[in-house]
């Protein structure tokens, strides 16, 4: 395959992961509501978590560049279960619990009020973006040994086990364990943001496509690693997800075996993006052969990623390859001879 | 059942989804990110592509957009690589190319292939508007490309003027949500009082009218008072220009019309006066200046009017005036239905929807004479609804069209026509067609024997519907000749139905009533108002008959039969639904003839 490996690493670089702008806007956002959260439950005399943690793609490191900007964050609230009591002593349920940490936020400063959802609270910005705080409980337990075992649950509907940093520590595991590098995030990272990107790369699909975490589960299960070459590793891992898929639509959620992120055997978003990396595949395969200019390979990644960024870098375009890449009249003719029966611009002669 | 938006949103879906998978087999083709798509936010397009065509002068771009309507609407084409706005016809401010008509249909089931031929149709328009060829489109489709030009929440004038190609004078009126401009104070007067009830005649101004030889392209539209000017000058109009530049005008509005391959066309400009704020913020006249105020020399006046560089604005001018309500420019009836008048005895079931048909037809003069107040049932078969119960026919219908044709002429009689024929005997002969929609045998024989005796020209037809209205008629006789058709108590001597029960009856004396709707009388509106047309025109002549036979399974279900006369007929057919023509009796002694043309 034509070594784009330069290119494709740029195009992280500059396109798919975050500027560090941007991550210190996240950082301080956190920050003001992991204080105000603090601030409002002292407040209001409720009861003082016990840690945060951040969660989700953020956590994993694994958030690509927005067009506009919106990035959505989870920053999780932890609380012993023995402080979460009402006034007469009963325990809090998962609903007045989230009630509680929305109204500590809710300090008058947003446009939109805070809201408690399902599964978190939600803070909602004017620029687009929303902070989520998920709200758990952690309690201690002993085992059938008899040893202490920690576990958290999380406010959902009702109490439900669950702790994302598991997700976290299980990505940062397989991250270490698999990826041949040790800059830049790693390279099972990068490839993550590379194929979420790409996953995000055309409007029309959002209406149907996996979802960052199922991305995130593929990739360290088909993940290709390749150190000195970063295109290939990419394409490799694609092309490895395709297959699983086309083998078993089902994928397994990482930390709760008899959970899944799919739902059921014929998941149309797991489909969906099964197919997308049919046609990005397709799109790649001028990049194997042995005649393939560097104008046409970098043509070929302009067209995964729907973007002009890999053309734009090779200031040696070759102007009849340019002017090959339009359509020409002669094309435009005979296609719109062979469609004259599709239009008819003088109508059906049927009027009200 | 499945949500219809759902069901629309999935077949977009895939039929989108078809057409995608194509366009990205096209050489650099490449879907739209969203913030792309946004330039059109306008649009309420979904999803776009952007493609790189070969065009003679260089590779241009083109966006192909699907909006939400697709594919029962066709996707679009816009252009990116394009010169300023205005510079070639048929482009739109943000590029989307108009390539099809407002009643254009495309193949829904076939995605690819209409976009491909309109993708041959874009790049056909480009290259035409790269050659310049059509450039004339500029002037035929002027209103568009004017009215592009106009700032959203400028108020528009409406026109009531003759488009006859003579520069002049004419008279405009301020209102709050829209100006209005005629020939002359009397017909805006006549127009608002019509409309409104009541006018001003104190918000008249002058404004003014000037013909320019051929449309103007958009390098030409005029930016300020001077360009104005030159345009005057060029059409040897400034005269005009003289005459209403006055003194005390804050603005002068001034209509520029052409005509065009598709008809003439307005364009409505408005001309500051040029006063200006001297040092110490004051307003000083330019116009007055060096002259006490009323003694600047009109000419002189008029070149400092029209010849700052003060900035004009455009405003939209929307044709009201009688030719263009009714028919666009391109009826030729209307050089005769705008003289005519009609006067139109009974406002019932009949005679109400013949008014208001002859009325949008362009029938200048109605007259509507009625005796009675509408009731409660009266409303399920007439124009008038539930807020004129109570109220005279005549005087609630002729204050309905009244308002709603403001440009014809429309007055009532709420009176008997006997009383009418009394009290004011020339009116109905100052009618071109009186239409008798009574049902009365009464009032028919009095119309029809007082124009026998006084030998008139007026044309007079009568109209009526067979019970339950499944046969109804239309007749045109002689003066004199309406009761050869009828035995001496209205029994008609022609009957298209037979009915062997009585008429229904309400629960109030003598209250019989015929079970019918708006739907079932159609039929015989359409009948007695086209006949009235062709009357006006000269394309019937006196003793024309028609009626209309109805479906047999609605009479059957009526609990009515077809009449024997009408089994005999030459035309029958036993499953009705046809209008046939024929010669109205001329004597009491001969039989209906039974000839010409018989339709559905």
């Amino acid at each position: 395959m034509i070594d784009c490996s330069k290119d494709v690493i740029s195009f992280h670089d500059d396109e798919v992961t975050l500027p560090q702008a941007e991550r210190t806007a996240m950082r301080q956002r956190r920050d003001a509501n992991r204080k105000r959260v603090k601030d409002g439950l002292k407040d209001a005399k409720k009861p003082q978590p016990t840690e945060f943690h951040r969660q989700g793609s953020y956590a994993m490191k694994t958030m690509v560049q927005d067009p506009d900007n919106l990035y959505d964050i989870d920053d999780g609230v932890y609380f012993e279960k023995s402080v979460l009591v009402g006034s007469k002593g009963a325990e809090m349920s998962a609903l007045d619990v989230r009630q509680m940490v929305r109204d500590a936020v809710d300090d008058g400063s947003f446009k939109r009020k805070p809201e408690a959802l399902k599964n978190c609270v939600r803070i909602y910005y004017d620029a687009g973006y929303h902070v989520d705080i998920p709200v758990y409980r952690h309690q201690v337990k002993k085992n059938f040994f008899g040893a202490d075992e920690f576990y958290y649950e999380l406010a959902s509907s009702d109490w439900k086990r669950s702790d994302a940093r598991n997700v976290t520590d299980w990505f940062e595991k397989e991250n270490d364990k698999q990826s041949p590098d040790k800059d830049n995030g790693r390279q099972l990272r990068r490839i993550c943001r590379f194929i979420k990107k790409f996953a995000q790369s055309r409007p029309s699909w959002q209406a149907c496509m996996a979802s960052g975490f199922m991305i995130t589960k593929l990739v360290t299960e088909c993940y290709k690693p390749n150190v000195n070459r970063e295109d290939s590793a990419l394409h490799d891992t694609m092309n490895a997800i395709h297959d699983r898929l086309n083998w078993d639509l089902v994928v397994k959620h990482p930390v709760t075996p008899e959970d899944t992120i799919t739902n059921g055997n014929d998941d149309p978003k797991a489909k969906a993006f099964r197919d997308r990396l049919a046609d990005a595949l397709k799109w790649m395969e001028p990049l194997h052969k042995s005649t393939c200019t560097r104008s046409e390979a970098l043509k070929c990644w302009d067209k995964v990623f729907n973007t002009e960024y890999f053309s734009n870098r090779d200031e040696k375009i070759d102007k009849k390859v340019a002017s090959a890449a339009v359509l020409s009249s002669g094309i435009i003719g005979s296609l719109e001879g062979a469609a004259q029966s599709a239009v008819r611009k003088e109508g059906g002669g049927t009027y009200a | 059942m499945p949500d219809s938006d759902s069901v629309l949103d999935r077949h977009r879906a895939e039929v989108t989804a078809v057409l995608s998978s194509y366009i990205e087999t096209l050489p650099a083709a490449r879907e739209l990110l969203a913030r792309e798509l946004r330039v059109y936010a306008d649009r309420d397009f979904t999803v776009g592509w952007r493609v790189t065509v070969e065009f003679s002068d260089k590779p241009r771009r083109l966006d192909v957009l699907v909006g939400t309507d697709f594919p029962f609407e066709a996707v679009r084409f816009a252009l990116v690589d394009r010169p300023e706005f205005l510079t070639w016809p048929h482009v739109e401010r943000d590029g989307l190319l108009c390539l099809l008509q407002n009643n254009s249909n495309v193949d829904h089931g076939r995605p690819v292939a209409t976009f491909q031929n309109l993708l041959g149709k874009a790049h056909r328009l480009v290259e035409e508007c790269i050659a310049g060829t059509n450039a004339a489109d500029f002037e035929a489709e002027f209103e568009t490309y004017w009215n592009y030009t106009v700032s959203d929440g400028t108020k528009s004038c409406r026109s009531l003027l003759t488009l006859d190609g003579k520069n002049r004078i004419v008279s405009i009126w301020r209102g709050k949500d829209f100006d209005l401009v005629a020939d002359d104070p009397s017909q805006i007067a006549s127009w608002l009082t019509h409309r409104f009830g009541q006018c001003k005649s104190s918000e008249f101004e002058d404004a003014a009218l000037i013909w320019l030889p051929q449309a103007m392209r958009p390098d030409q539209y005029p930016k300020t008072a001077s360009d104005i000017y030159r345009h005057a000058q060029r059409v040897r109009a400034t005269q005009v220009l003289f005459d209403i530049a006055a003194e005390k005008a804050d603005r002068i509005s001034l209509l520029l019309g052409a005509i065009t391959a598709n008809g003439p066309v307005l364009a409505g400009v408005a001309v500051r006066n040029p006063k200006q704020k001297d040092v110490l913020g004051r307003n000083t006249n330019l116009l007055t200046r060096g002259f006490r105020p009323g003694h600047v020399p009109q000419q002189l006046m008029a070149s400092r009017f029209f010849q700052s560089g003060l900035p004009v604005t455009p405003f939209k001018a929307i044709r009201i005036d009688h030719d263009w309500i009714h028919g666009r420019g391109h009826d030729a009836r209307q050089a005769a239905l705008k003289q005519a008048s009609v006067a139109i005895l009974g406002c019932g079931s009949v005679g109400a929807p013949v008014a208001t048909n002859l009325a949008t037809a362009g029938v200048a003069r109605i007259l509507l004479v009625d005796p009675d107040n509408l009731d409660g049932p009266n409303t399920g078969r007439h124009p008038l609804g539930a807020t004129n119960i109570g109220n005279n026919k005549a005087l609630a219908l002729a204050k309905k069209l009244q308002a709603d044709y403001p440009h014809l002429q429309i007055d009532y009689r709420d009176v008997t026509l006997q009383k009418l024929l009394r009290t004011e005997p020339l009116l109905l002969d100052q009618c071109d067609l009186i239409i008798s929609a009574t049902g009365q045998w009464g009032a028919q024989t009095t119309l029809d024997e007082w124009f026998r005796g006084r030998g008139a020209e007026t044309k007079i037809i009568y109209g009526w519907t067979e019970p339950h209205a499944c046969a109804g008629h239309a007749t045109y006789p002689a003066p004199g000749g309406f009761k050869c058709g009828f035995g001496s108590t209205g029994v008609p001597r022609f009957a298209v139905t037979h009915w062997p029960e009585a008429a229904l009856q309400e629960p109030a004396c003598g209250a019989h009533f015929q079970p019918y709707g708006a739907v079932e009388i159609t039929n015989t509106v359409t009948l007695v108002a086209s006949l009235a047309l062709d009357v006006l025109l000269d394309h019937a002549a006196v003793g024309t008959h028609r009626f209309w036979a109805g479906a047999q399974d609605v009479l059957l279900q009526s609990g009515g039969e077809w009449s024997e006369a009408w089994q005999n007929h030459l035309q029958f057919r036993p499953e009705g639904n046809l209008i046939v023509q024929q010669v109205w009796p001329k004597d009491a002694a001969q039989p209906a003839e039974q000839r010409d043309t018989t339709s559905d």
